[in-house]
């Protein structure tokens, strides 16, 4: 024939541009497949064992007066928690009110607590 | 036909087969566009992840006091109390991790398998995986535990894995067991009975200025048992049963536990057993809860009155602080499967 | 009677729409979507499990005394330290021992830098498997054995690895 009736090709090109847009949707996503945080990332990442250690340390001293006032024992724990655990520590206690506050940052997880003693 | 495209152009409308031919194709095109969102939400893992949810047992286990702390006293018979019960932790308290409380493990251990009637016990496996593993897919496990050293008790829960390919997890814990005191025939006696002085705050603060005892190390009467063993006494009749008084208000108790219960060669003795004849294994045991069931505190002070048929007391009550015990602390392994 | 003059119109959109729904058939029923690989899961138990251990052996065991970690760097004893720690790390309920091995340091402020001072070791020499790191924090008293350690807080650091 001498000329094709394309008039109503479109729908068809529409049809086959679609399913080329679904198959190259199906590579990205699976692709994108693995990206994801595994349990025992999320485990490994939380200081959980160092907060706890921190804690219990400082519980250890907490009516030994005079020991968590003492700065040389601050720097201790602040420097060896700086170079060893990546982390800011801060605390302070107060033994007439019984209260101790401390503080815990390495950079990705922060730990705040007040901690008031009741007998 | 040429004839139709001409009045088309002309007229400014569209035929009617190419309005079916479109309509068509959106109807697919719909259809289509929806099934793609499931095509991303199929983002599911093949596996399930057996470690972290033996992980996360293991945290609650060894970590955890439980929901409520002290549920080892609860009774389960009660629908209310049971539906309290939130969380099987083992932990002594909240802020000592790694140290488990001895009556906790005997109960998480041996739990009621037919029928959950029993005030004391556990239901197996229910209870297990409501308050413990939690989730809906039914997970099996197999938690089992060995204390080192001379006892080398082992405690065990759960189905044997068939293979090697479960979630798996080991901690290492430190266990707590209750207190006791020994009490011996003073040499020369002069009264029949032996009086011992509960005032239970000198347990819970052995020095005035100091806080309380870590709960770790705490001899705790109201909240675990507490064995008195009687040493010496062979020959010796106990004449009735022991005797509680709050001042001078007799306490009075049944054979229901939890209770006070007196034991000669591992053997019960009952309201009519008595007078009972003493061995050199005699004791008597003080069933966790049974104090706060009549109840007593922390700041309770309560008299306990052996009454024997020699002259075996100087008539000075013991004092409960300078003759109450506590064992070290022993160390013990968990492994916790799943799968 | 019913033209057919424009026929094509409507095959061409039922065929379109086959071969969309074809294709997007065929994506959804091979396309398997899975979670990456869990290869820190070892790490994860051991660390767990060093930590635990060393906590167990960094407990007093009675009331106002000190506990064993705390007493064999006091006395400078590594092999008091091996004879508690190695059971708590490798012993199984059921099954024979685990095969773990470690080597221990000691960390300690001097001035304003951080010092270490290596302890004890199993007897294996590390070449260099993975390893975890688990610590914990005593306090030397004016008694200690190794004078640099008196009166400081020590981060004990111990590097467990699976042969």
């Amino acid at each position: 024939m001498a000329q094709l009736n394309d008039e109503g090709q479109w729908i068809v090109m529409m049809g086959f541009v679609i399913s080329i847009l679904i198959v190259f949707l199906a590579i990205i996503v699976a692709e994108s497949a693995t990206v994801g945080k595994t349990t025992s990332e999320s485990v490994l990442e939380f200081p959980k064992t160092d907060i706890q250690d921190l804690r219990s340390l400082l519980f250890q001293f907490r009516w030994d007066s005079g020991l968590l006032e003492n700065t040389e024992f601050k720097r201790d724990i602040q420097l060896l928690h700086l170079v060893k655990k990546n982390a800011i520590v801060e605390y302070s206690s107060d033994v007439s009110t019984k209260k101790m506050e401390i503080h815990f940052f390495n950079g990705l997880t922060s730990f705040n607590e007040t901690y008031l003693e009741t007998f | 036909m040429p004839g139709n495209r001409r009045m088309n152009h002309e007229n400014g409308q569209i035929s009617i087969d190419f309005i079916i031919g479109f309509t068509i194709f959106m109807i697919a095109f719909i259809f289509v566009a929806t099934m793609i969102s499931g095509l991303l939400i199929n983002l599911q893992s093949q596996r399930i992840d057996y470690d972290a949810v033996a992980y996360r047992t293991g945290t609650v286990l060894v970590e955890d006091p439980g929901e409520p702390s002290e549920w080892n006293l609860l009774d389960l018979t009660k629908a209310a109390d049971r539906d309290n019960l939130k969380r099987l932790g083992l932990n002594v308290a909240r802020n000592s991790p790694g140290i488990l409380r001895e009556s906790k493990i005997e109960k998480f251990f041996n739990p009621d398998r037919g029928g959950c009637s029993d005030r004391s016990r556990l239901c197996y496996p229910s209870d297990y995986s409501q308050k413990l593993i939690f989730g809906d897919y039914p997970y099996s496990f197999n938690i089992s535990m060995r204390e080192l050293g001379p006892s080398g008790r082992t405690w065990a829960i759960g189905e044997i894995p068939s293979n090697n390919n479960t979630g798996y997890i080991r901690r290492v814990v430190s266990i707590k067991k209750p207190g006791y005191a020994d009490i011996s025939p003073v040499p020369a006696g002069s009264q029949n009975h032996i009086t011992i002085n509960m005032k239970i705050q000198t347990l819970f603060f052995p020095d005035p200025v100091s806080p309380s005892i870590d709960p770790a190390y705490q001899i705790d009467l109201i909240y675990e048992d507490f064995w008195v063993n009687l040493t010496g006494f062979s020959g010796v009749n106990l004449t009735k049963k022991p005797e509680l008084f709050d001042g001078t208000t007799p306490v009075t108790y049944d054979e229901n536990y939890p209770t006070l219960r007196v034991f000669i060669d591992s053997v019960e003795i009952h309201e009519g057993d008595y007078p009972a004849l003493l061995t050199d294994d005699s004791k008597i045991h003080f069933e966790e809860g049974f104090l706060k069931s009549k109840g007593f505190h922390e700041s309770s002070e309560l008299d306990f009155i052996l009454t024997f048929d020699q002259p075996v007391g100087d008539g000075i009550a013991l004092n409960i602080a300078d003759i109450a015990k506590r064992y070290p602390l022993s160390e013990a392994i968990m492994e916790i499967r799943i799968w | 009677m019913v033209k057919n003059s424009a026929q094509l119109y409507t095959i061409e959109g039922i065929a379109a729409g086959v071969l969309m729904i074809v294709t997007a058939y065929i994506v959804v029923s091979t396309s398997t979507v899975l979670t990456p690989q869990d290869i820190h899961i070892i790490d994860m138990q051991l660390e767990q499990l060093g930590h635990d251990a060393l906590m167990v052996m960094n407990t007093p065991k009675d009331y106002r005394i000190s506990s064993n970690l705390t007493e064999c760097i006091s006395q400078n004893n590594p092999d008091w330290f091996k004879s508690n720690f190695t059971p708590l790390v490798r012993s199984r309920v059921f099954l024979p021992d685990d095969t773990l091995h470690y080597n221990v340091s000691l960390y300690y402020r001097d001035g304003d830098v951080v010092q270490k001072r290596d302890f004890t070791d199993d007897g294996m020499p590390y070449l260099g498997e993975k390893t975890v790191k688990v610590t914990q924090w005593i306090r030397m008293d004016d008694g200690a054995s190794i004078p640099e350690l008196r009166n400081k807080i020590v981060l004990v650091e111990v590097l467990l690895w699976r042969s």
